[in-house]
C-alpha cells in the first residue's frame, strides 16, 4: 500500500518538474483521497496551487500543512511568501488560548508521540504497583500515584493536540459578506481572495465569520474554505 | 308674413356679419418716423376685430423700452356696434438708418390678417425743437467708471455702473447691459448706494446699480456693446390743475454709456513651463494627513492655492502618480470670494492614497509658478520631496524601482524569493485507532491494579486486627502473671513464623536473620530461647517486664 502510495508522489513530483502542476494536482489530491494526512503532502498541494496562480487555495493547504506540524519550515516560508503577495487580504484573527497550546503542543511532540510517552509511565506505574504488592509492601504509594499523574497529564497533551482549526479562507477572486444569511440582505464587506477569518455559525450554506476587528458576516460557503475541513 | 319677416331677419344677421368680417384692420401707426439714435419713440398696433390675438413684429433693430400696452374701446352708436383695440410698445432705435418694421399679425376665423410695415429713419441726434425735449433729454446720463486703466491678463477690473439723476426719474431700467468681449465676468453683491452731489452747477443724484468684477484672457482693449438704461422723467405738461399747481407728465428716456477704455497687457514673455496661468499674489501648499500609516489606513494629500488672483481660473498642479499608491479620483474643494479687492480664497484638489505596499515611498517635489503681479514677474514655489512610510505588515513589500526608498528588510528579501520545493511525504502508517485502543487497554490495566492495591489492604488490616489481638493475649497473660505466658508468647512468634513459611521447632538464628534482617533475627532469636527458658526455670518479674518489652518490639517487626 505504502509502497503505491509512493509511486504516486513520485510521479506527482515528476508532472510537477515537467512543469504539469494541474496533473501534479491531482496526483497529490488522490493522496488526500487515500486518507494520507501528512504536512508534506499538503505544502506539495499548496505548491501546486501557487504555481497556478491560485493563491488563496494555496494560502489554505500551507496553513493545513503547518497544522499539522506547526515546524514544518518550508511551510511557513511559502506561506509567508503567499501573504506578502495577497496584498488587500485583512488582518488575521487572533488565535484561541486552546489553539496556541494546541500548536505549542505539537510543535514539541506529534500526537501520537504525547502518547507513547503516556504508555511508558502507564508501564512504570503498572511495575512499581505490582512490586508494591508483592515484593516491597512498603514501597510509598506516592511513586505510582505520581507516574500515573504524568501518564494522565501526556494522554490530555496528546489530545489537545490533536490538529483542530476554525480558520478559513476566501478561495475565490472575491467574496461578498452579508448582513444575514441572504442574498437580499445588506452587503457590508467585500474581502479579497486569501482574506482570512474565523467561522463562528453556519446556516445551510452560509457561514458567519468572525474577523480580528470583531466584526461579523454572512458568506456563501462556496467562497470559503476551511483550514481543517470538518469530517463526517 | 310673420315668417317672411323672421326670414328677412336671419339673412340681414348673416349680411351684417359677413360685412363686419371683411372689414377686419390691422394698422400699425409710429409716433415718428424719424427719430434720433436712443431717443424712445411709440409704435401702436390697432384692430377693430373682437377676436384673436395681436402678433407684434420682432422688434430686431429696436429695444423696447417698455410695454406692451394694451387698450380697448367698444362704440354702440345708434345701434350700430364698432370696437377698438391697440398695442403700443416704446422702442429706441439701436443703429443709426433706415430701417422697415415688418407687419404684426392676427388669427380672426382662421384667417391671418397682417398690418402694414413701417419705415422709421434713424439719426444720430434731431435736435430739439423745444426746450421740453432738451430737458428730458439732459435729465439722466449713465456711465460705466473703471477700477483700473490698464490691467495684465488675468488681473481683475471692477467696473462700476452708475447713473446721475438731474432731474426726478423713475422705473430706471437695464434694456442693453454692456457685453464683455473675451473677458470672465462676475457680478458683486453691491448695495445700491445714493449719494447727492453737484455736477456742472447742478445738484444732481449719484446711483451706482451695479458692480461687476472683469477677469480678461486676451490682451487687447476692453471692448463689447454700449449699456443702455431706460426711464421715465418727470416733465411737466405747462397745464395746471383746479389747485393751479403744474400737472407733471412721465416721459420715457434712454441713455447710454460707453464701455471704457482699458488696456490689457499681455502677461511677459519667457513664463516658465510650470505657468498655469496664475495671476495675482498666490501661494500653493501641500497638506499630508501622515506620513506614516499602518493597519488599513490611508493617506490624504491637499494641493492647494490660496491668496488672492485668478483663482477663477487658474490650474492647480496635479499629483503626479506615487509607486506604492492607489490614487482615487481628487475630490474638488474652493471657496472663492468675489469683492472689490479681486477674487480672494482657495481652490484646492484632494487626493486619498491608498496603501498597495509596504515600505518607504518619495512623494516628488511639487512645482509651480504665478505671475505676481506686484513684482510683475513670474515667481516659482516648489515643495520638496517628501516620504510616506507604510507599516501594513499585510501588504507587499515594495517593489525596488526609482520612486521607492530604502525597503530591503527581510520580508522584501522573501518577496524576491520563491517558494521552497516540494517535501518527501512520510507515508505513515495511520496508527491513530490502534494507539487509542491501546490506550485504552493500558488505562484499564492501569485501573486495576490501583484497585488491587486497595485489596491487599484490606487483608493486612485483618492480619493487622489478629497481631494486636496476640499481643494483647501476650501482655494480659504477663501481667496476669500467668504460669503459661511465655508458652503464650512462644505460641504467638511461632504464629508469626509460620505466616513466614517458617517452624519453630528447628529454626535457626541464620533462617531467622535471613526473614528479618539482622538485628530483628537476632532479637527474635534471643526472645525465643528465653521463652523456652522460662518455661523450665523460674524467672523474676525483671526479666518478665525486658522480655514483654523485647516480645513488644520484635512483634512489630515480624
Amino acid at each position: 500500500m505504502e509502497d503505491d502510495l509512493s509511486i504516486i508522489a513520485d510521479s506527482a513530483r515528476a508532472l510537477y518538474d515537467r512543469g504539469l502542476y494541474s496533473a501534479a494536482l491531482e496526483k497529490y489530491e488522490a493522496l488526500i483521497q487515500s486518507e494520507v494526512h501528512e504536512s508534506q503532502l499538503y505544502l506539495n498541494i499548496g505548491n501546486c496551487y501557487t504555481r497556478l496562480g491560485e493563491l488563496g487555495e494555496a494560502k489554505v493547504y500551507f496553513e493545513r500543512a503547518l497544522l499539522h506540524n506547526p515546524v514544518n519550515e518550508s511551510a511557513r516560508h511559502n506561506l509567508n511568501w503567499i501573504n506578502l503577495r495577497i496584498t488587500e487580504s485583512i488582518l488575521e484573527p487572533q488565535e484561541e488560548l486552546i489553539h496556541w497550546v494546541s500548536g505549542g503542543a505539537r510543535s514539541f511532540l506529534l500526537p501520537e508521540y504525547w502518547i507513547i510517552l503516556s504508555w511508558f509511565f502507564i508501564l512504570v506505574t503498572l511495575f512499581m504497583l505490582i512490586l508494591r504488592r508483592t515484593r516491597m509492601a512498603g514501597l510509598t504509594w506516592r511513586w505510582p500515584f505520581a507516574t500515573t499523574a504524568l501518564a494522565a497529564a501526556f494522554i490530555i497533551i496528546a489530545q489537545v493536540s490533536v490538529p483542530s482549526s476554525q480558520l478559513a479562507i476566501v478561495t475565490k477572486r472575491n467574496s461578498v459578506g452579508f448582513s444575514e444569511p441572504s442574498n437580499d440582505s445588506n452587503q457590508i464587506l467585500i474581502l479579497n481572495e486569501g482574506s482570512s477569518g474565523i467561522v463562528i455559525k453556519e446556516e445551510h450554506n452560509w457561514s458567519c465569520i468572525k474577523f480580528s476587528n470583531g466584526q461579523l458576516a454572512w458568506f456563501s460557503k462556496n467562497d470559503w474554505e476551511m483550514v481543517l475541513p470538518k469530517t463526517n | 308674413m310673420k315668417r317672411i319677416g323672421n326670414l328677412f331677419s336671419i339673412v340681414a344677421l348673416f349680411l351684417s356679419v359677413h360685412c363686419s368680417a371683411q372689414n377686419i384692420e390691422l394698422t400699425a401707426k409710429c409716433s415718428r418716423r424719424t427719430v434720433g439714435l436712443n431717443e424712445p419713440f411709440r409704435i401702436t398696433f390697432s384692430t377693430n376685430s373682437r377676436k384673436g390675438e395681436i402678433t407684434p413684429p420682432n422688434f430686431e433693430q429696436f429695444i423696447v423700452v417698455s410695454g406692451p400696452y394694451q387698450s380697448s374701446q367698444t362704440q354702440i352708436i345708434n345701434g350700430r356696434y364698432s370696437s377698438n383695440r391697440s398695442l403700443s410698445y416704446e422702442v429706441v432705435a439701436q443703429k443709426k438708418g433706415e430701417f422697415i418694421l415688418p407687419s404684426a399679425s392676427i388669427l380672426v376665423d382662421n384667417k391671418r390678417i397682417e398690418s402694414n410695415e413701417l419705415k422709421i429713419t434713424v439719426k444720430e441726434g434731431l435736435k430739439k425743437k423745444n426746450t421740453t425735449s432738451k430737458k428730458v433729454k439732459d435729465s439722466f446720463k449713465v456711465t460705466i467708471l473703471s477700477s483700473k486703466k490698464e490691467v495684465y491678463v488675468g488681473e481683475p477690473i471692477i467696473l462700476k455702473f452708475r447713473a446721475t439723476l438731474f432731474d426726478p426719474v423713475r422705473d430706471l431700467n437695464i434694456i442693453q447691459a454692456p457685453n464683455f468681449e473675451n473677458v470672465l465676468q462676475q457680478q458683486l453683491d453691491s448695495k445700491e448706494e445714493r449719494s447727492r452731489e453737484v455736477v456742472g452747477n447742478k445738484i444732481a443724484t449719484i446711483f451706482d446699480f451695479d458692480k461687476r468684477l472683469i477677469l480678461p484672457n486676451k490682451p487687447g482693449i476692453l471692448g463689447g456693446q454700449e449699456l443702455k438704461i431706460s426711464g421715465k422723467v418727470q416733465v411737466p405738461t405747462g397745464r395746471r390743475d383746479f389747485f393751479n399747481m403744474p400737472l407733471m407728465k412721465y416721459v420715457p428716456q434712454v441713455a447710454s454709456a460707453k464701455i471704457p477704455a482699458v488696456r490689457i497687457k499681455p502677461l511677459p514673455e519667457g513664463a516658465p513651463s510650470t505657468f498655469t496661468g496664475g495671476v495675482g499674489k498666490l501661494k500653493l501648499i501641500r497638506e499630508i494627513s501622515r506620513r506614516e500609516v499602518s493597519g488599513d489606513q490611508s493617506i490624504t494629500i491637499k494641493l492647494r492655492i490660496e491668496g488672492n488672483g485668478n483663482l477663477s481660473t487658474l490650474e492647480i498642479p496635479e499629483l503626479r502618480n506615487i509607486e506604492g499608491f492607489d490614487i482615487y479620483d481628487p475630490k474638488f474643494n474652493e471657496n472663492i470670494r468675489y469683492d472689490e479687492r479681486g477674487i480672494t480664497g482657495y481652490k484646492e484638489y484632494e487626493y486619498l492614497l491608498v496603501p498597495q505596499y509596504r515600505g518607504s515611498f518619495m512623494l516628488p517635489e511639487v512645482t509651480w509658478t504665478y505671475f505676481d503681479l506686484k513684482a510683475e514677474k513670474y515667481k516659482t514655489i516648489t515643495i520638496t520631496e517628501d516620504t510616506l512610510t507604510v507599516r501594513n505588515p499585510n501588504l507587499a513589500a515594495s517593489k525596488p524601482n526609482s520612486n521607492v526608498l530604502a525597503s530591503a528588510d527581510q520580508e522584501s528579501a522573501l518577496l524576491d524569493e520563491d517558494i521552497r520545493y516540494l517535501q518527501d511525504i512520510d507515508f505513515k502508517v495511520d496508527r491513530k485507532g490502534q494507539l487509542r485502543s491501546l490506550t485504552l487497554i493500558f488505562g484499564a490495566i492501569l485501573s486495576l491494579c490501583w484497585l488491587w492495591q486497595l485489596a491487599p489492604r484490606r487483608t493486612l488490616r485483618k492480619s493487622e486486627n489478629w497481631r494486636k489481638g496476640k499481643l494483647k493475649d501476650v501482655q494480659k497473660a504477663f501481667n496476669a502473671k500467668d504460669g503459661a505466658r511465655y508458652g503464650t508468647m512462644l505460641n504467638a512468634i511461632e504464629f508469626g513464623l509460620v505466616e513466614r513459611g517458617l517452624n519453630l521447632e528447628n529454626i535457626t538464628k541464620t533462617e531467622l536473620q535471613n526473614t528479618y534482617g539482622n538485628q530483628t533475627g537476632v532479637e527474635l532469636f534471643v526472645l525465643i530461647e528465653n521463652c523456652n527458658l522460662a518455661q523450665y526455670a523460674p524467672v523474676t518479674s525483671s526479666n518478665d517486664e525486658s522480655n514483654l518489652n523485647a516480645f513488644v518490639e520484635v512483634w512489630k517487626m515480624i
